[in-house]
């Protein structure tokens, strides 16, 4: 674990300030995956869960859409890893 | 470039920059400050279509994770380009892998480095404007008229 310091004048607003701007953080990764995986789940229902390649080789899937698609489940990854090192954050307000 | 929307401002003003566009559609699908989706597609008055789509994370070096560009003409939406880093498995011998860039009706795959999307817009709009250039009016011939000797 890492430490940072933060300078306040008022450190119990500060305090709740940082760690309400970490919740909703966290809330907002957490939509961000969400909505990943909604737009993942409308490729696989357009075109099924079969191989990429062989969605290529026969020409079935629009390279746009597979560019997005393939970009999507990058990102899930992404962002599932933010949630995660947000969650790890530990805020200390003694 | 800090965040999404001033990536979608760059592109929304190269777009409405365009000459000749019958109808468009652009979308930014904002996932957070710094990683979204822009997809867009322009139609212009003779038929032919720019359609594009940029995965973008500003977290990363090349904040493009993903993107495709492709431009078709009438008729039958007959291939120009389409410039993309799908990573398909036959093209790793290419020296821009993923990078590449589809050419014409076969199809021709050639190695291309990211494009950046406002020349290309740049380059159909100077396109357009040649296509549309009134052609040169043709001489006048003027009858000769044979005088009698």
């Amino acid at each position: 674990m890492e430490f940072i310091r933060v300078v306040a004048p008022d450190r119990q607003f500060a305090g709740n300030a940082l760690e309400w701007a970490l919740d909703r953080e966290i809330e907002l990764a957490r939509m961000a995956v969400q909505v990943s995986k909604d737009r993942i789940k409308e490729f696989e229902d357009k075109y099924g869960r079969s191989l990429r390649s062989a969605l290529v080789r026969r020409g079935k899937v629009d390279e746009l859409d597979l560019a997005e698609w393939e970009g999507e489940v990058e990102a899930l990854d992404r962002l599932k890893r933010k949630v995660a090192a947000l969650k790890d954050i530990r805020i200390w307000n003694e | 470039m800090e965040r999404i929307g001033d990536r979608f401002l760059v592109i929304t003003t190269a777009i409405e920059a365009m000459p000749a566009v019958d109808r468009k559609r652009l979308t930014l699908d904002e996932r957070d400050h710094q990683v979204g989706v822009i997809r867009g597609e322009v139609v212009f008055i003779d038929g032919s279509c720019f359609r594009f789509m940029e995965h973008l994370d500003l977290n990363a070096p090349d904040f493009r994770r993903r993107y495709a560009y492709e431009y078709r003409r009438r008729p039958a939406g007959a291939l120009v380009f389409r410039y993309d880093n799908v990573a398909h498995e036959e093209l790793e011998e290419l020296q821009t892998f993923p990078h590449h860039v589809h050419r014409g009706i076969t199809d021709r795959i050639e190695c291309a480095e990211p494009p950046d999307a406002v020349e290309l817009l740049d380059g159909l709009r100077r396109q357009i404007q040649v296509d549309r250039r009134p052609a040169p009016a043709r001489p006048v011939r003027v009858a000769e008229r044979k005088i009698a000797g």
